[in-house]
């Protein structure tokens, strides 16, 4: 079974998970840009951030054999710094017409504050204008009210709503981001958010069309296995492998795969498509070749 | 290089056609854009070229390879190259911060082409501080850079880390004109190192272990008795070239067949310029 983990923040992670996941048969990952836990002081971090987003971190995946993208966005917490925002909103057109970069995001409300919803709507008319899609984070608190009021905005600027992915969505939430017709993702957190039992739940109830799982896994309590776990247990459960991979690879790959960055020839085809691998011959590593030891 | 242009026009459809001549136009912000979405605009396809081609490259930047470029590190270079000269360094710096192991590929591939070496010398130097095993190679191999502008010790450093990330040095321009007493006592300690180890010893090591007045004699009759024919190929053929008449004695009386190979033509160094012929 080949898996697409479309929301994990490989940077917190070790090379014990990439090679876990590999081995659990994840292809591919995207890691959208994040906070670090802690607040970052000025542009230069979210520069170097954003840097290793598509530098070290995709070149340290490819090491084991995981194809990385990733989403640019200013997140909903340090938003609310608004004279560092305006600052990384600046930065952000460059980044995100980088290589390796599908969506912009994640992006969305926190506290939900008036400075969250400025710097969402900014960056909503940046993926417009580019034609990307938006990865939008729905909030912990007031979850419900928080989702309506992002695809809201989403309407009143005119987003198309297959360009979007509601994403960290609940039993509470599912219908009304269906019903509105973006995809609808969740989150499969250990002990918080949906457990692996109550997403074999949701397809059951839902199918899924438009359905996206990922484990969200970052430097807090989570589980970079968390797709393939529940993969194979809403086999488990019965539901046909035709669903779960449109769940679990179909899906991500149709809503992330807009720009042509993303392609399954990445991973199918991996050594046909980049032409530049040649380059120097045998001295280039890919993923499938063994490490090289310094020192 | 109005020549890499050419090339990379002629890999073009009308429409990416008509976007590289904006692209080439633009300047500030829009043409850092235009530097970053270059592989989605022009393609990452291999560069198509002729012999004549690299000849033409050659006269205007010695020692400039077009060898395993692609459409979007041709553009890449000319975004920076086309810039007015007092303009170049400080666009190559900018686009550094931040660029992901491609764009810094084309960079450091640009470096030859830019005016003030310099200021873009600290490039090379991170470069090939890299463990990004592509972006080190960018800078190391078939780069005319490091050998005109790296003082002793950053070329030392250089071929030394090549050895140690596996990139092979004969694709290291100035390889043999740049050998230096310094480099035969690091390349002898790596050797050694590796013995007590019980490890293998990368055979192009022995190309570096010979300099003016510098021969060690008994490591390299050690690597000529290697089981490795490769590494036993290397150490004879640093043997022939040593400025003693005691390397080619030992050679000829431990390991006759490569001394006369050698003498025929049959065993030689692999050169640098070989990537300058085509479909290599």
């Amino acid at each position: 079974m080949r898996l697409i983990d479309p929301h994990i923040h490989c940077s917190a992670r070790t090379t014990d998970d990439y090679e876990a996941m590999a081995a659990a048969g994840i292809v591919a990952v995207v890691e959208p840009a994040f906070w670090s836990g802690q607040p970052r002081s000025n542009v230069g971090s979210f520069i170097d951030s954003f840097a290793s987003l598509v530098g070290w971190e995709r070149f340290r995946a490819s090491q084991f054999g995981i194809r990385h993208y990733c989403c640019m966005g200013l997140n909903a917490k340090e938003a609310n710094d608004e004279a560092l925002a305006d600052e990384v909103l600046d930065i952000l057109p460059r980044f995100a017409a980088k290589s390796g970069v599908v969506a912009i995001g994640e992006i969305g409300f926190d506290e939900q504050t008036p400075a969250e919803e400025r710097a969402f709507r900014v960056q909503i008319a940046m993926a417009r204008d580019w034609d990307m899609p938006i990865v939008v984070h729905s909030p912990h608190r007031d979850k419900l009210g928080g989702t309506l009021r992002s695809m809201d905005i989403l309407a009143e600027m005119g987003v198309d709503e297959t360009m979007v992915i509601m994403d960290h969505n609940t039993e509470q939430t599912v219908e009304v981001v269906l019903e509105r017709g973006y995809w609808c993702g969740f989150t499969l957190y250990p002990r918080t958010k949906m457990g692996n039992e109550r997403m074999v739940a949701v397809v059951q109830r839902y199918g899924s069309e438009r359905i996206i799982i990922n484990s969200s896994a970052d430097w807090g309590v989570s589980d970079p296995l968390a797709v393939p776990k529940t993969a194979r247990l809403m086999i488990e459960r019965g539901i046909a492998q035709e669903a779960v991979d449109t769940v679990c690879y179909r899906n991500p790959l149709a809503a992330l795969g807009h720009n042509g960055e993303m392609r399954e020839q990445d991973w199918l085809e991996p050594e046909a498509i980049d032409q530049r691998r040649l380059f120097a011959g045998s001295t280039v590593l890919r993923g499938q070749e063994p490490r090289v030891d310094e020192g | 290089m109005q020549v890499l242009r050419e090339l990379l026009e002629a890999h073009l459809a009308d429409s990416a056609r008509a976007w590289l001549v904006e692209a080439l136009r633009a300047e500030g912000p829009e043409r850092e854009r235009a530097f970053a979405l270059a592989p989605r605009r022009v393609g990452t396809q291999a560069l198509a070229w002729r012999a004549e081609d690299q000849l033409r490259v050659d006269s205007i930047v010695p020692g400039l390879r077009l060898y395993g470029l692609s459409c979007d590190q041709a553009l890449r270079m000319l975004l920076l190259a086309t810039l007015p000269e007092e303009a170049q360094a400080p666009a190559a710096l900018r686009l550094w911060a931040g660029a992901e192991n491609e764009e810094a590929v084309a960079i450091v591939r640009a470096l030859p082409l830019l005016a003030d070496a310099a200021a873009v010398e600290p490039l090379a130097r991170q470069a090939l501080r890299s463990n990004v095993v592509p972006l080190f190679a960018a800078a190391a191999q078939h780069n005319p850079f490091p050998e005109r502008h790296f003082e002793g010790a950053a070329w030392n450093q250089m071929v030394l880390k090549a050895l140690f990330v596996g990139c092979e040095l004969w694709r290291i321009q100035g390889l043999d004109r740049r050998r230096n007493a310094a480099l035969v006592a690091m390349v002898v300690d790596y050797a050694q190192e590796r013995w007590a180890a019980g490890r293998a010893v990368p055979a192009e090591l022995w190309r570096c272990a010979l300099a003016q007045g510098e021969l060690p004699l008994a490591a390299l009759e050690r690597g000529l008795a290697s089981d490795d024919a490769h590494e036993a190929d290397h150490a004879a053929l640093a043997l022939a070239e040593a400025d003693d008449p005691a390397a080619q004695d030992l050679l000829a009386a431990r390991d006759p067949a490569r001394a006369a190979a050698i003498a025929a033509g049959t065993l030689a160094w692999r050169q640098e310029e070989e990537v300058c012929r085509p479909c290599v």
